[in-house]
């Protein structure tokens, strides 16, 4: 009842409360209703800028506070309704990542290939050694050695080239599959010719330890020197003569012994094969 | 004065906040929802809070002054009256009075601000018992009870 001391003085009988309540509000909404169409015809004719620039002062950052505050909790609401949006995006994104990581490994693949063809052609063989390219698809084991994979047509015996470089024989094939035993592999052996400045030394390549060549078998009063060119000599009918095998990287002789032996350094590793022709 | 900080916080929100309660393009009128929950528990403060907060929305949103003030001072007066002629403390009748008000409010405007739609009315009885809780709890011990014979 505390509201209702304006009505004080006006009030005989309760029964007229609620008729002196309606007509005070009565008043009152009258007033104030003249009140707004005043200011509303005055805004319209003219103008209460003034007024309005003046409450403006007062009001305006009040409202900027509030506009910022509501696009703080816009942002954090949208931010959390689109996480999972995100998260689905991501995920394909990250599929079509490793898409694209396939698609970019097989375009490298390709190009070291297509370097390595074109670096085939440009090396100067007989036409009539016949090159196929054949893919390298890895390495296997087999009685302890180690043999490497290629993919292509190939058949048992025939040489595999690199170049003008020879990278070992054909062994065994299984559908497009072949392996490859390489002059690095223990059971190799390759008639090689040592080209010396002054003469001609006949000897055998064989592999040894998995990385490593050796030219064995070299009469001990032969002339062999570091740098010595060694190519095949073409005398076991296995490989044709002429292609590189390395150059004599150290010579090690014992006195009393016939035959003396020399490691041979080779440009390429089994890690480097990517492309392989067979001949 | 709680009561009328309480209107001036609602204005703000009404004006900046508006755009966080939008369904499908339908935003309520919450300036009109409390008005109108003032009107039903405060009817004789209701007058003055109206004519003020329609006055701050009218400088806010930079319309002609009186344009919300005298809106808000209509849709006040049509809860005074019709309050008690009705259902009196009634559900139906609150209903009925808001959907009234949703209707007629941005008529008397000539606000479009999407016109009359049935979404927004929808809305406001939504937003209606919040509001009507809110005001009740801040009037709560000093309701006018007035009882004719």
């Amino acid at each position: 009842m505390t509201h209702l001391k304006w009505l004080n003085g006006q009030i005989n009988h309760p029964s007229h409360v609620a008729v002196v309540f309606f007509d005070s509000m009565k008043k009152r909404f009258i007033i104030f209703f003249i009140l707004s169409l005043f200011l509303n015809f005055t805004d319209r004719v003219m103008g209460l800028d003034g007024a309005k620039r003046k409450v403006g002062v007062l009001v305006n950052p009040l409202q900027l506070g509030m506009v910022e505050a509501r696009m703080g909790v816009q942002e954090a609401f949208s931010f959390l309704s689109s996480l999972p949006l995100v998260y689905r995006e991501n995920l394909q994104l990250q599929e079509s990542l490793i898409k694209y990581q396939e698609i970019e490994i097989e375009n490298l693949e390709l190009m070291q290939e297509n370097i390595i063809l074109r670096e085939q052609m440009e090396v100067d063989l007989p036409q009539e050694w016949m090159l196929e390219p054949v893919k390298v698809v890895g390495f296997t084991e087999k009685a302890g050695e180690r043999l490497v994979l290629v993919r292509g047509q190939a058949s048992q015996g025939q040489a595999v080239v690199l170049g003008r470089r020879l990278i070992g024989e054909v062994v065994s094939t299984t559908g497009l599959l072949s392996q490859v035993r390489t002059i690095y592999s223990a059971e190799s052996r390759v008639a090689v010719s040592i080209v010396g400045k002054e003469e001609i030394v006949e000897a055998l390549a064989e592999g040894k330890f998995v990385s490593e060549v050796y030219a064995v078998n070299i009469l001990a009063e032969k002339e062999v020197n570091v740098g010595d060119l060694v190519v095949t000599s073409g005398a076991a009918g296995k490989y044709p003569r002429g292609l590189v095998i390395g150059e004599i990287e150290d010579v090690s002789e014992e006195s009393g012994e016939v035959y003396k032996i020399a490691k041979v350094k080779l440009s390429w590793s089994l890690r480097q094969l990517k492309t392989v022709f067979v001949m | 004065m709680l009561l009328t900080l309480l209107t001036i916080l609602i204005v703000l929100i009404d004006i900046t906040w508006g755009p966080l309660f939008v369904i499908r393009g339908i935003a309520p009128d919450v300036l009109l929802v409390w008005v109108a929950a003032v009107a039903i528990l405060r009817p004789c403060k209701v007058l003055r809070l109206a004519f003020v907060a329609g006055l701050l929305k009218d400088f806010l949103v930079g319309c002609f002054l009186g344009t919300h003030a005298g809106a808000l001072l209509v849709m006040a007066g049509l809860v005074l009256v019709f309050k008690d002629r009705l259902f009196q403390n009634k559900l139906m009748t609150r209903v009925v009075l808001l959907g009234i008000l949703s209707l007629s409010y941005p008529v008397v405007v000539s606000w479009s601000r999407g016109g009359l739609s049935v979404g927004r009315v929808l809305y406001n009885l939504v937003v209606f018992p919040l509001i009507f809780m809110l005001v009740s709890k801040v009037s709560s011990g000093n309701e006018i009870l007035i009882k004719a014979d």
